[in-house]
């Protein structure tokens, strides 16, 4: 309305423009005014997203000094070396089974917190408040919280474990047991955000919708089954999609509590990246890991849209 | 089929405030009765409270004759239309109406010869198998209503179930529940805030204002005899002409604001009253009822007609005070133009001022003594 009032009133106001304006309509639409109101964010995702994603994909084709700029075109190559590379399909394997450890325990988790947080009880703002505290603590904070958990001599998971006669586990430094406790960390870091997605989902539910329920006599789960979970599918592919995008990029928790070791074990794809670039100055084969995963990403996202998106009921 | 009985039923909320005072309701099985009343006066409340799905403050529900109070929403025998209709919007019309059935593992064969009924009764076979986003408001509402005759339960109620509907729809669907009610029997308790629905539709109605029932009655004895001013002025379109008049005892004389007496002996006190006419019951100069000799005659500046098809609606203006007549025809009448008219005595109701309570009705023989204390 207010786009077409100001292009009435320029066109009445400066008629000789007019002629001039018609390479520009056939360029922008017929309403330039739009595209005004889209350049902020434009210019934002220039800078920061597509600009930096167009230097990447040239680099991936370089090799590079130690400054990280381009020094000799090497085409496919930095591809086939990382594809090739024994390294980069252990990191792989250890990010897909991370996904698989972090993603349904959080969404199954955090489901099941607002279920009980959405039922309308005394003080139960109390609860929903602690139920998503994590999402206010950094990444850092809470990976050095769940260093001193972790300890092996002072940690209260082994003072525990002790208490019940088991001895400690080294939960960092042994190999079997490094990819868990970063999952763990992550699971509970990310329980918060994805806990106020979901009761956020559940509130927008109709109320009438479970009183007509109860009338007819269904009981808990007959309800959960075939109102709560269908309402919620909006929602719930919403947080999947969104959480395991967040999976697939972990990076801090990682960096502070094993730095990718011991071993290669809990060496996931964006800190392996950040190795190569940072520590190896091999930007070259960096930029094609980071391609690599971007385009995985893209990849599995598409497929989330095409089939998971049947189950999902928009209003 | 199963009564409902409401016995000194008090609700109030967490913060003092109280929503439902002493409400005693006797709905008998089978009947149609009608909960109307303004918004905000507790009339939604009733009806959730008969369901279930609120609690009462103290008081007693029988449903058949025996205690409700706990029992569970499921176990009320009782069916309910939503104003929203609340359908499942991921389900399909047919998967609507047998929703729950299906939780009670009722046999297919059962809930496809309820759900075939339900359809044929309410015309709804073409649409069965879509989304309730792709069907109209009226079909919605009809998917709500076959949702709760399939369920055969023996009490039906709706809370406002035609407040979303057309002008048009919501004549004919009136129409539709009332006969699809008379030919499965339940007993029906129905809320609105609409009087035409409260007068066309019910076998009763309750008059409710402020969470106190005004009046209980058949629609025409509670148009005809109101009890208190605010009945009179909510049922009826356009509403009863209330008018403070003046009555004395001693000269026998009705005061009507400065100008105006009426002389005629009323077996009440002297004191401030309220007349009412329906505007119906204003008619013009050469309406039959002129030539009687009670008749009353006064003459008034008409500021508004409205033809309204085969009957007019005039709105004048008397000792300050608007009022309205309807008259039967089509009258074209210039405005600020005087007209004369007439009424007869035993059309007017007089009114308590001070709590609005009846005092005198000419065509209600009996209770009008009891009242006049």
């Amino acid at each position: 309305m207010v786009m077409e009032q100001t292009e009435i009133k320029e066109g009445a106001d400066f008629p000789a423009t007019n002629a001039r304006e018609q390479p520009i309509n056939r360029l922008f639409g017929t309403q330039p005014a739009a595209w005004l109101y889209l350049l902020p964010s434009l210019i934002l995702f220039a800078v920061f997203v597509f600009y930096p994603l167009f230097r990447t994909l040239q680099l991936s084709f370089f090799l590079s000094d130690s400054k990280g700029l381009p020094t000799v075109f090497v085409g496919f190559n930095n591809y086939a070396r990382l594809l090739s590379s024994p390294e980069f399909l252990a990191s792989a394997g250890s990010t897909l089974l991370f996904v698989l450890y972090t993603v349904p325990t959080t969404i199954i988790l955090a489901l099941i917190l607002a279920l009980l947080a959405n039922e309308k009880l005394k003080g139960i703002g109390f609860f929903r408040t602690i139920f998503s505290s994590s999402m206010g603590i950094s990444v850092a904070a809470s990976s050095v919280v769940w260093l001193f958990i972790f300890n092996p001599s002072a940690g209260i998971l082994n003072r525990l474990l002790s208490l019940l006669g088991v001895t400690g586990i080294n939960w960092l430094a042994d190999p079997n047991w490094a990819l868990f406790s970063v999952s763990l960390t992550t699971i509970w870091l990310h329980l918060g955000f994805t806990f106020l997605i979901l009761l956020g989902g559940l509130q927008n539910i109709d109320e009438h919708l479970y009183e007509n329920a109860q009338i007819e006599g269904c009981g808990y789960w007959y309800r959960l089954r075939r109102i709560t979970l269908p309402m919620l599918s909006p929602t719930l592919f919403f947080v999947i999609t969104v959480s395991m995008i967040d999976a697939f990029q972990t990076f801090g928790q990682i960096d502070l509590l094993t730095k990718g070791g011991p071993g290669n074990a809990t060496n996931l794809i964006v800190y392996s990246i950040y190795q190569k670039a940072f520590i190896n100055f091999d930007f070259g084969m960096a930029s094609a890991e980071v391609i690599v995963l971007f385009l995985c990403i893209l990849l599995i996202t598409a497929l989330q849209f095409k089939f998971g998106e049947r189950k999902v009921h928009y209003q | 089929m199963k009564s409902v009985e409401l016995i000194d039923v008090t609700k109030t909320y967490g913060n003092g405030s109280v929503i439902i005072k002493n409400l005693n309701l006797s709905i008998q099985s089978g009947e149609f009765f009608v909960l109307v009343g303004p918004s905000g006066c507790g009339k939604s409340t009733i009806l959730r409270m008969i369901a279930g799905l609120e609690g009462m403050t103290s008081g007693t529900l029988l449903i058949g004759g025996k205690p409700a109070n706990l029992l569970p929403p499921s176990k009320r025998s009782l069916s309910m239309v939503f104003q929203n209709y609340a359908l499942y919007p991921h389900l399909t019309a047919r998967e609507n109406i047998i929703f729950g059935l299906k939780a009670h593992r009722i046999g297919k064969d059962i809930v496809e010869k309820r759900l075939r009924e339900a359809a044929e009764m309410l015309n709804l076979a073409p649409c069965l198998d879509r989304k309730p986003r792709q069907l109209s408001g009226g079909q919605r509402q009809r998917i709500a209503l076959a949702r709760s005759i399939v369920s055969e339960a023996p009490i039906c109620l709706m809370d406002e179930p035609l407040s979303n509907l057309d002008a048009k729809l919501r004549a004919r669907m009136r129409s539709e529940i009332r006969r699809i009610q008379r030919k499965i029997g339940t007993t029906m308790i129905y809320v609105t805030h609409d009087q035409i629905e409260a007068m066309t539709m019910g076998d009763r109605m309750a008059v409710l204002h402020d969470g106190t029932v005004q009046q209980i009655g058949r629609p025409i004895d509670v148009y005809n005899h109101p009890d208190h001013t605010f009945v009179a002025s909510f049922i009826g379109s356009p509403q009863m002409n209330l008018m403070p008049a003046v009555y004395d005892d001693v000269q026998k004389i009705l005061r009507i604001g400065a100008s105006w007496t009426i002389t005629r002996e009323l077996p009440i006190a002297g004191g401030e009253v309220i007349l009412g006419i329906r505007p119906e019951n204003i008619h013009p100069a050469t309406h039959p009822a002129s030539a009687q000799n009670k008749a009353i005659h006064f003459s008034a500046n008409i500021i508004d007609t409205e033809i309204l098809g085969n009957e007019t609606q005039l709105t004048f203006l008397l000792d300050h005070q608007t009022w309205t007549a309807k008259w039967e025809g089509q009258w074209t009448i210039p405005d600020q133009s005087a007209q004369e008219m007439v009424i007869l005595p035993e059309n007017l109701l007089v009114f308590d001022r001070k709590d609005g309570h009846i005092l005198y009705d000419p065509k209600r023989s009996q209770k009008v003594e009891e009242v006049t204390v």
